[in-house]
């Protein structure tokens, strides 16, 4: 038997939970970063971003600038939303 | 040897899934890597992080890289994605390169190598494709952990 309109209207979906009551979301660290600096490769150094460029080149440039004897970093990117890369 | 990655969480834009309601909670299967890669006569100071693209045939990077280790490619060429057409082209320089892995605590996988192809594209993601790595190492995860497993010789 079919349900009437006003039924339907009450129909909670099953992925509608209790997360959406706790909105606004708290916003993840790697989301904190996306937002700051989304499409650009970062350097960290003892977890604190050193240098940042939109180049992979430049940022290389900055480091050799800033780097002291045997000092290494991590250089990563951030990307600027989800997507979809591979082919 | 196993090292452990941990799985990137993000929250899709709405546009990908309409208005479904947004969970704290989206995991995404895919990761990070740490590199360390060998230059001519040593080993590198700097850590890449290179997404793990179990999709991508072969893993990319920009030109400055190569440049940055010092290394000569051993060919030029192009390469394309699932579009063969000019424009869908990309001119590369292709490298056979030694390389670890390093986890999130700071292991460090034995020494492997692959190959890489370095394009013009400076602003472009670091990819860690499947070519020459996937036949090397296992990738493992159970259903609840947050983080994956690769098992590298």
């Amino acid at each position: 038997m079919g349900k009437t309109s006003e039924e339907k209207e009450k129909i909670i979906l099953p992925s509608e939970g209790k997360h959406d009551e706790e909105l606004p979301i708290p916003l993840s660290d790697e989301l904190k970063l996306q937002k700051l600096f989304g499409g650009k490769y970062i350097a960290i150094y003892n977890d604190q971003i050193i240098a940042v460029d939109s180049s992979l080149k430049i940022l290389q440039e900055k480091l050799h600038k800033l780097r002291k004897k045997n000092q290494s970093f991590i250089i990563d990117f951030i990307e600027e939303s989800v997507g979809i890369y591979g082919s | 040897m196993d090292l452990k990655f941990k799985l990137r969480s993000f929250q899709p834009p709405k546009d990908y899934f309409g208005d479904l309601p947004q969970s704290k909670y989206w995991l995404s299967s895919r990761f990070k890597v740490n590199i360390k890669f060998r230059r001519t006569s040593e080993w590198d100071v700097d850590l890449y992080k290179f997404i793990f693209d179990t999709g991508a045939y072969v893993s990319i990077a920009p030109d400055s890289l190569i440049n940055h280790l010092g290394i000569e490619p051993l060919h030029t060429g192009q390469i394309h994605g699932i579009i063969e057409k000019k424009e869908c082209r990309l001119d590369v320089k292709v490298a056979y390169i030694k390389f670890k892995l390093v986890d999130d605590e700071g292991k460090e996988s034995n020494e492997l190598e692959g190959w890489f192809a370095f394009h013009p594209l400076e602003k472009e993601p670091l990819l860690l494709g499947m070519n020459g790595i996937l036949k090397k190492i296992g990738i493992f995860k159970k259903p609840n952990d947050n983080y994956v497993v690769l098992s590298v010789p």
